[in-house]
């Protein structure tokens, strides 16, 4: 459930839009495209996030009749972004990973250890490669991540802490010397 | 890491920072999704057959109607492939095997009354579908006599065979100048002159041998005998002693009288071992008198029959009870063809 949402709010937005209320579903977008745009991000190139967030809601909205549980919504959402990042990801498999290289923004220095990080982070498995996202990227915190996702606080907090264990042991070997 | 007084600002992001998740923030924030996100364009719903083919009663109606069709379908299907219907294939292993009298150097058609023929030094194959393959080896004559799903049926006039099948028993039969071959799902080698001199060699599953109203049960490891005249061998395991085979040929095809019966008797009973029982319980289905006594006292002394089988209705040829006790040689069950489908694997 969306922070500041109650459950009965959540449950008529999704069922407003199940019925074709627009604005409903245009308000589910803004409240979840930050998590849906950190679940593309870990499998995606960064240029293509943009395209994919978009594209998970469009199929969510023709899927929406499908949702039995409106609570369920996060963690339906989050089911979509992974299938289609996935399903990106292996059609661009080559370029992937030069592209966002490139397309870091900002200072060319930090830009280029932003995409090595960012590239460690997506090395890592599944479940700790995404609570880290919406993490140290999204800038979300572990309750608001559990109520997003769906998953459960405790599932959270543990890959918080075992992903972020296994990210620093994996920049300290890729340089010895470096803080971070 | 939570500090001592409990915060944890990984979990929180809250409070007294950590200096490394700070730095990775900071780093990273160049990712972060900033501002509202992209608008939207026109939001369509599926069309109709979309949210029909999503929909889990659908899913499960196809499936289920997928898997009724392939139920109904399947009897059918095996039954066109497996069994050929008016022909099969005969290929040529080695040399020019003359099939339906003409030399064939790749492979030829072959239907009920078509014949292969091999010299010294060619081989053929005749390929029923899935029900078996037949190999002609050098010197044979061998007719195709009958051919319909569920019956295959040759004809070895001379010469000798190699099969291999898979079928239901008495789906394939051979028939030579000496007996007829019945198979119940096995491997075999079948070798017979033009007057019914021959052998039969099972080395997987079972072979039945048949003559008039006498039927014979062969193993894998044995073989038997066929003699011109209506005269078939007591089958033996192919590893018996050499006293043993020798009594046994004499007791088939030598002299008849009870002395040289006698001693043949003898010698064989005193060189059989557990597993040659089988040969033993093959001799008491016609062996009479002391002889009947002499094979059920000493078989039973080798493998012992089970409780409930008594040695009176051994010498009377309980059928109950005779069942009984060769089911504790272990060969196995004659209708479990089917676990004998690697004797068709080349």
């Amino acid at each position: 459930m969306e922070p500041g949402k109650t459950r009965t709010e959540l449950a008529r937005l999704v069922a407003a839009a199940r019925d074709g209320d627009h604005d409903a579903f245009h308000e589910l977008y803004r409240s979840y495209a930050r998590m849906v745009h950190g679940i593309v991000l870990g499998r995606a190139p960064h240029h293509a996030t943009d395209d994919l967030v978009q594209e998970v809601f469009l199929q969510a909205y023709r899927q929406l009749p499908r949702l039995r549980e409106p609570e369920a919504i996060g963690g339906w959402l989050a089911a979509i972004a992974r299938n289609l990042s996935r399903d990106h990801f292996r059609r661009t498999r080559e370029t992937a990973e030069l592209t966002d290289t490139h397309a870091a923004p900002g200072n060319p220095v930090a830009a280029a250890e932003a995409a090595a990080v960012l590239g460690v982070i997506r090395a890592l498995p599944d479940a700790y490669r995404e609570t880290l996202i919406l993490r140290l990227v999204e800038g979300m915190n572990g309750p608001e991540i559990a109520e997003r996702t769906g998953l459960s606080p405790g599932s959270v907090r543990v890959n918080l802490h075992r992903g972020m264990k296994l990210l620093r042991e994996r920049l300290e070997r890729r340089d010895p010397h470096a803080d971070a | 890491m939570p500090t001592p007084e409990g915060h944890d600002y990984l979990w929180e992001a809250t409070g007294e920072p950590e200096a490394e998740i700070v730095r990775l923030e900071q780093l990273l924030a160049r990712y972060r999704q900033t501002g509202p996100p992209r608008a939207l364009p026109a939001l369509e719903r599926a069309s109709w057959w979309e949210a029909l083919a999503w929909s889990r009663a659908f899913r499960v109606c196809a499936w289920a109607g997928a898997a009724v069709l392939v139920l109904v379908m399947a009897p059918w299907v095996i039954r066109r492939v497996a069994y050929p219907r008016n022909s099969c294939d005969a290929l040529c292993l080695a040399g020019t095997p003359r099939i339906n009298g003409r030399s064939v150097l790749n492979s030829a058609e072959l239907a009920a009354g078509g014949l292969v023929e091999t010299d010294s030094s060619s081989q053929a194959e005749i390929r029923i579908g899935l029900v078996g393959r037949v190999t002609v080896l050098p010197n044979s004559r061998m007719r195709l006599v009958e051919m319909r799903p569920g019956r295959y049926r040759m004809a070895l006039e001379r010469g000798k065979i190699s099969a291999r099948t898979l079928a239901p028993p008495f789906t394939f039969v051979v028939d030579t100048p000496g007996a007829t071959a019945y198979d119940v799902g096995c491997a075999f080698t079948l070798e017979t002159d033009e007057h019914g001199s021959g052998l039969l060699r099972v080395s997987s599953g079972w072979v039945q041998l048949e003559l008039d109203d006498r039927q014979i049960l062969i193993p894998a490891g044995a073989v038997s005998l066929l003699r011109p005249g209506g005269n078939l061998g007591t089958p033996y395991f192919e590893d018996a002693p050499v006293a043993f085979r020798a009594a046994l040929a004499s007791l088939d095809f030598g002299p008849q009288d009870d002395a040289a019966r006698g001693a043949a008797l003898a010698e064989l009973l005193a060189a059989a071992r557990p597993r040659d029982v089988f040969s033993l319980q093959e001799m008491l289905r016609t062996a009479t008198g002391e002889e009947r006594r002499r094979l059920v006292d000493r078989g039973t002394a080798l493998v012992p029959a089970p409780p409930g089988v008594t040695r009176a209705g051994l010498l009377r040829g309980n059928e109950a009870m005779m069942d009984a006790w060769r089911r504790q040689l272990g060969l196995g069950e004659p209708k479990r063809w089917w676990l004998d489908w690697r004797d068709i694997l080349p």
